[in-house]
């Protein structure tokens, strides 16, 4: 059989009526709208339950004035890590889109690696920095709003926060990391592999 | 229905088949072509923006299709890499009943998806634009790749096929 037989024949195959019944236009469409809405939902609720609780402390810090050095720079830094894990979930509502799907597959290729690894630093590096950030922020804080309590109860609560935001916060940066190990690495080392099968630098057009 | 819903639905109904038969050629297995037909389907009517008229149709339903397959083992859907460590062995195409009625035109498509699955993720999405008659130089932007290297993976492709099939007394 020739090549431009198989060819021709090849193009007889066509989707079967069962795909487009089940994955007719208007059902592709009305899931991928009723998608979308539940993303910018979710991010529009979290950015309302964040300035609610930005305007909160904003007016007990104001109220509760003046206040000691350690007390402002406690919250400043949990000012600057609300609004850092703000811009983080806005910017995963708006990267929602993958517009970088029309590129040619080696700039494609090249793009995601740098996005996967730039997740991956994400979970394993700032994440835990923000963690410590915040629980210092904190600390400081309540270096000032306990100053009333008994030692030992101020040291114990200082403990316990410490304890329940720094754990809490990294059993969910372990569980990035398994997800990372089960999905994120397969994947990289397989767009390495298809990067390296079109060809070496010279032979792609990736810029 | 508005103009976007109005050009994804031209869109798709156009390309149905090709989109389809890339989808088959890549994977093989049936059931997960229909996951990866619907993801691209999704993808392209997110990246319905980034369409400018001035680019070719085909090139842009090609370049969301392949990058969507070179993505789609990202999906919780596929456990295992089905096209690599399928336990399939030519001897059923050649032995199991079912083949044996079907025409040899039908039998000698489906062992051809069968090997096109065996080949690397890359060569799969290729030898798929090849059978669709897209020229080089499309099957070029698609990839990222220059035109005279596209010319040589394609030989290779068919050149490795051949022998795949041949093994079986068919031939490319």
């Amino acid at each position: 059989m020739k090549f431009e037989d198989i060819q021709s024949q090849w193009q007889e195959n066509q989707a079967p009526d069962e795909i487009s019944t089940e994955l007719n236009h208007e059902s592709i469409m009305s899931q991928i709208i009723r998608l979308q809405r539940k993303t910018i939902f979710a991010g529009l609720a979290v950015s309302v339950s964040f300035a609610i609780v930005f305007v909160a402390i904003g007016l007990l810090w104001q109220k509760t004035a003046p206040h000691t050095w350690f007390f402002q720079a406690g919250m400043i830094m949990i000012y600057l890590d609300m609004i850092l894990a703000l811009v983080f979930i806005w910017s995963l509502v708006i990267s929602w889109r993958n517009h970088s799907l029309n590129l040619n597959s080696a700039q494609f290729i090249s793009q995601t690696i740098k996005k996967l690894k730039r997740r991956r630093f994400v979970n394993r590096t700032v994440i835990p920095i923000y963690l410590l950030i915040l629980v210092l922020g904190i600390n400081l804080v309540y270096l000032e709003s306990l100053q009333e309590m008994e030692e030992f109860e101020r040291l114990l609560t200082h403990l316990l926060v410490s304890v329940c935001t720094f754990g809490g916060g990294m059993i969910g940066v372990v569980f990035g990391r398994k997800r990372d190990a089960r999905i994120v690495s397969p994947l990289l080392a397989e767009l390495e592999e298809v990067r390296a099968g079109l060809g070496p630098e010279g032979m792609t057009t990736e810029v | 229905m508005n103009q976007r819903e109005r050009q994804f639905k031209e869109l798709v109904s156009q390309h149905k088949d090709q989109i389809y038969r890339i989808c088959y050629g890549y994977l093989y297995d049936r059931t997960e072509v229909h996951d990866l037909y619907q993801e691209i389907l999704i993808n392209i009517w997110n990246n319905l923006d980034s369409f400018r008229n001035e680019a070719k149709i085909s090139t842009w339903i090609f370049r969301i299709a392949v990058n969507s397959a070179l993505m789609f083992n990202r999906t919780s859907r596929r456990k295992s890499r089905v096209f690599v460590d399928r336990e399939i062995s030519p001897d059923q195409f050649v032995a199991s009943d079912q083949m044996a009625e079907k025409k040899s035109k039908e039998k000698a498509l489906d062992f051809l998806a069968y090997c096109i699955s065996q080949l690397p993720k890359e060569d799969r999405l290729i030898i798929g634009m090849v059978l669709e008659k897209v020229s080089y130089k499309e099957i070029s932007s698609v990839m990222g790749i220059t035109t005279s290297h596209t010319g040589v993976k394609i030989k290779r492709i068919k050149e490795r096929l051949s022998k795949m099939m041949e093994k079986e007394n068919y031939e490319v």
